[in-house]
């Protein structure tokens, strides 16, 4: 069974590259443009992994790992992975404390982001 | 230190100490001149009495001399006329012969009292015819005896004693009864004091005192040995009692109180008044009870002799130097000064004492007089000072609240100063430097009020720069920030692409490429938009980093010159008030100014005309761009406040539309409003900014 990645991206054209090698690196993708379409689809589906831009219209990507954080052990196993055009460590800190695994500072190597999800999902596994 | 002890301390130190020192200065040279002067009288008046005393010495012993010499002279007539009457044989009367017969115990003696001398031989002798012949020739004596006697009431008694026993005495005694029938009469002072072994020279002497046998009390003797042919026949003399001599002695007229008395060769005290008897712890002996017989010398006891008395020792040291002198003596009244002189003729000395305290009354009252002066000095200076020092408090605490008022008020004002109480008043003062203080005080508060205004004013104005200038740093970080994340997704865009390229060209189409090619391209321009409005956002920010400090400009003056510098200038159309509304930071003003014409220079076409309106309300002034913007006309504006607030939508607002979104962004930042309305093609930006009114249009 592959495993299921929820990848949340609101730029359209990169979101579909990004789904694409995912895929082709043999993943189950859900796409999500928005925080609210990715907070939709946690509740229905179980996830494996979750790949997410932080500055998006409406909920952010911190805000969304701030819900996560909030369920509790719901989520607890959930590895998460960022994508985001800022890069200081104020933010990395910010986000190790909400259970981030792992920062990728865009434009992201698409090598770098599987070998980091397949640590991610050893990791979990 | 309060005041008022400052000033009662600065009152002793400058007045009342130097008063004090200077009056208690002459209190003391007045004591010390009054114990000099006390010493000097005590110096002259001891002189003086010394003298005096040594005068009334060698006076009263003169005087008393001169009294003795007339017993003296008696008894040497009374000697030469028994020397007659034993020189021829006489036969008396026979009254004379019938008064003479046998006595007790084989004396024979007179055997009655006719008026005149007793007379009797001691049982020691036997009587015959040879003894009563002297009786006889010797009888002749007894009508002079009492003539002498008689002559001077001093003499206690006359009398002629013989070696051979026989005695011849007036006045009249009861020999048998008042001497013993054997009595030796040679034993006696008043006899062996004048026989050869203690008179080889045969003069008078005169005896000490000592106890009559015959019963006239104490007595002294003036006695004389009565010689005849080689032999003594005995022993005439005159007694005189010492109440007599005492009653002499009491009369002497001595000065300060003084009291004399007579002291013999071997320093026995010969005669004292009674005065004396307190002075030396003594009883004058005058008066005897002859309860019986005295049968020897009887003299005074040792304590009447001074030389053997331990206070009278320095006189007695004096009285063996020399026949007169001075002596000084510690009796247990004091001391005492002692003067005495030789009486010629018996070689008594005449002691004349005087207490130094009645010597020195005069002196000492001097001193005493002195003394109570100065004491009435002392006490009346101690009430003076008192009176003073309590006037001197009085006016200190006076002088002090006088004083103190004014510098109270002065030190409130420097508190209040101190607080930021600057505007303050002064009461005044009468003191010139206090008022003047008080004055200088009230205008350094004025300056320093003004002064803190400018300051507060300054600080201000330095305060909102530095607001304004950490605004724009926190909008420059902001932008930079918002720069790299919005400049990273259309480069991870653009990377995106290349790595798909990269890894699946040989997989792709032509067709395929080509939509690659143009996400690139889309992502490029995109850049490109930013990166433009990236330069106007920097270039807002460069303007008000430059700006300086704030400076107030008329509101139509600033938008007149705006249109006169601007690229528009010819299509502009104005449509100023008149002067009169003030916006207080001339710099974010302009670049709104700018703006708002830069977007309509740009979207309008070049022979269209801009209208440039100006407002002026209450507190607000208005200013409106209206011009021809085909381009403009589908823009969507509705969002304007938003998108002012929302960097990330500024930097992807269409370039055409940026001056006038920056416009609104600073007008908003500053307090304003912004608006932009359109209708049709025609676009009208509004700025509403708020300003203040010259005191002209109040």
């Amino acid at each position: 069974m592959k495993p299921r990645i929820l990848c949340v991206e609101d730029e359209d054209e990169l979101r579909c590259d990004l789904t694409d090698e995912l895929r082709e690196a043999n993943y189950d993708v859900v796409e999500a443009s928005t925080g609210e379409v990715a907070l939709e689809s946690l509740l229905q589906q179980d996830f494996a992994l979750l790949i997410c831009d932080l500055q998006m219209p409406g909920i952010s990507g911190r805000e969304l790992l701030q819900r996560l954080q909030r369920e509790g052990d719901r989520y607890a196993n959930l590895p998460r992975i960022v994508l985001t055009a800022f890069d200081d460590m104020p933010l990395r800190q910010d986000l190790a404390a909400l259970g981030v695994g792992k920062v990728l500072v865009k434009p992201v190597d698409y090598d770098e982001l599987l070998d980091e999800v397949a640590r991610q999902l050893a990791g979990r596994a | 230190m309060p005041l008022e002890r400052w000033m009662w301390r600065s009152y002793l130190r400058a007045a009342i100490i130097p008063l004090l020192v200077i009056e208690l200065s002459f209190l003391a040279i007045y004591w010390a001149s009054s114990v000099i002067v006390y010493h000097q009288n005590v110096y002259a008046m001891t002189a003086v009495a010394r003298r005096q005393m040594a005068y009334v010495a060698h006076q009263e012993g003169h005087i008393i001399a001169t009294d003795l010499d007339g017993f003296a002279h008696a008894t040497a007539f009374f000697k030469q006329q028994t020397l007659a009457a034993l020189d021829t044989d006489h036969v008396p009367s026979a009254a004379v012969k019938e008064r003479f017969g046998p006595g007790p115990k084989g004396s024979y003696q007179s055997l009655y009292d006719n008026g005149t001398t007793a007379s009797f031989y001691a049982n020691i002798t036997p009587v015959g015819q040879r003894e009563i012949q002297k009786v006889w020739n010797l009888s002749r004596l007894d009508p002079i005896m009492p003539g002498i006697a008689k002559s001077d009431p001093r003499i206690a008694g006359i009398y002629l004693n013989t070696p051979y026993g026989y005695s011849l005495v007036y006045p009249y005694i009861d020999a048998s009864r008042q001497i013993p029938p054997d009595t030796d009469v040679t034993k006696y002072n008043f006899f062996y004091e004048a026989d050869a072994a203690h008179n080889p020279t045969r003069k008078q002497v005169w005896t000490d005192a000592y106890l009559d046998p015959a019963g006239q009390s104490w007595i002294v003797s003036v006695i004389d040995p009565v010689w005849r042919e080689g032999k003594l026949e005995g022993v005439v003399g005159i007694d005189v009692s010492l109440k007599t001599i005492v009653r002499e002695l009491r009369n002497l007229r001595l000065p300060w109180n003084g009291f004399a008395m007579l002291v013999s060769r071997e320093g026995a005290i010969i005669a004292m008044p009674p005065k004396a008897e307190s002075y030396l712890n003594l009883r004058e002996l005058t008066d005897y009870s002859y309860t019986h017989a005295v049968t020897g010398d009887t003299f005074k006891p040792a304590e009447y002799n001074i030389y053997r008395r331990e206070d009278m020792r320095g006189l007695a040291a004096a009285m063996k130097r020399a026949p007169s002198g001075l002596a000084e003596l510690k009796l247990a009244q004091g001391p005492h000064l002692a003067s005495f002189s030789t009486i010629a003729g018996p070689d008594w000395k005449l002691v004349v004492i005087a207490p130094e305290a009645e010597i020195f009354a005069d002196a000492e009252a001097t001193r005493t007089r002195l003394y109570t002066i100065g004491s009435l000095m002392a006490l009346a200076l101690l009430g003076f000072y008192a009176i003073f020092f309590v006037i001197l408090l009085r006016r200190a605490q006076a002088m002090s609240t006088f004083v103190a008022a004014p510098v109270e008020e002065v030190s409130r004002m420097l508190e209040g100063i101190g607080k930021g109480r600057y505007e303050q008043t002064f009461g005044g003062s009468a003191i010139a430097e206090i008022n003047d203080l008080g004055n200088h005080l009230v205008q350094t508060g004025e300056a320093l009020g003004a002064a803190n205004r400018t300051i507060m004013e300054q600080e201000s104005v330095v305060s909102e720069a530095l607001d304004r200038q950490q605004r724009l740093n926190a909008r420059l970080l902001s932008f930079v920030r918002l720069v790299s994340h919005e400049v990273r997704t259309p480069l991870a865009i653009i990377d995106s692409s290349i790595q798909v390229i990269s890894r699946k060209a040989e997989a792709m189409t032509p067709e395929g490429l080509r939509e690659r090619a143009g996400r690139m391209r889309n992502a490029v321009k995109r850049m490109s938009n930013m990166l433009s409005n990236l330069v106007d956002g920097m270039t807002t920010l460069n303007e008000f980093h430059e700006g300086g400090a704030r400076e107030r400009e008329d509101v139509v003056d600033l938008v007149g010159n705006a249109c006169r510098d601007s690229e528009a200038g010819p299509r502009l159309k104005l449509d100023l008030p008149p002067r009169g509304a003030i916006h207080e930071d001339a710099l974010v003003l302009r670049a709104i100014v700018v703006r708002m014409l830069r977007a309509a220079a740009l979207a309008s076409s070049s022979d269209s005309t801009i209208d440039v309106g100006v407002t002026i309300g209450e507190a607000e002034a208005s200013i409106a761009v209206s011009f021809e913007g085909p381009s403009l006309a589908n823009a969507d504006f509705s969002s304007l406040e938003q998108k002012n607030f929302d960097r990330e939508a500024f930097l992807k607002v269409p370039e055409d539309q940026v001056n006038l979104f920056t416009a609104g962004g600073i007008a908003h930042d500053m307090g304003g409003e912004f608006s932009v309305s359109v209708q049709g093609s025609r676009v009208t930006a509004t700025a509403r900014m708020p300003v203040t009114m010259a005191e002209t249009h109040e």
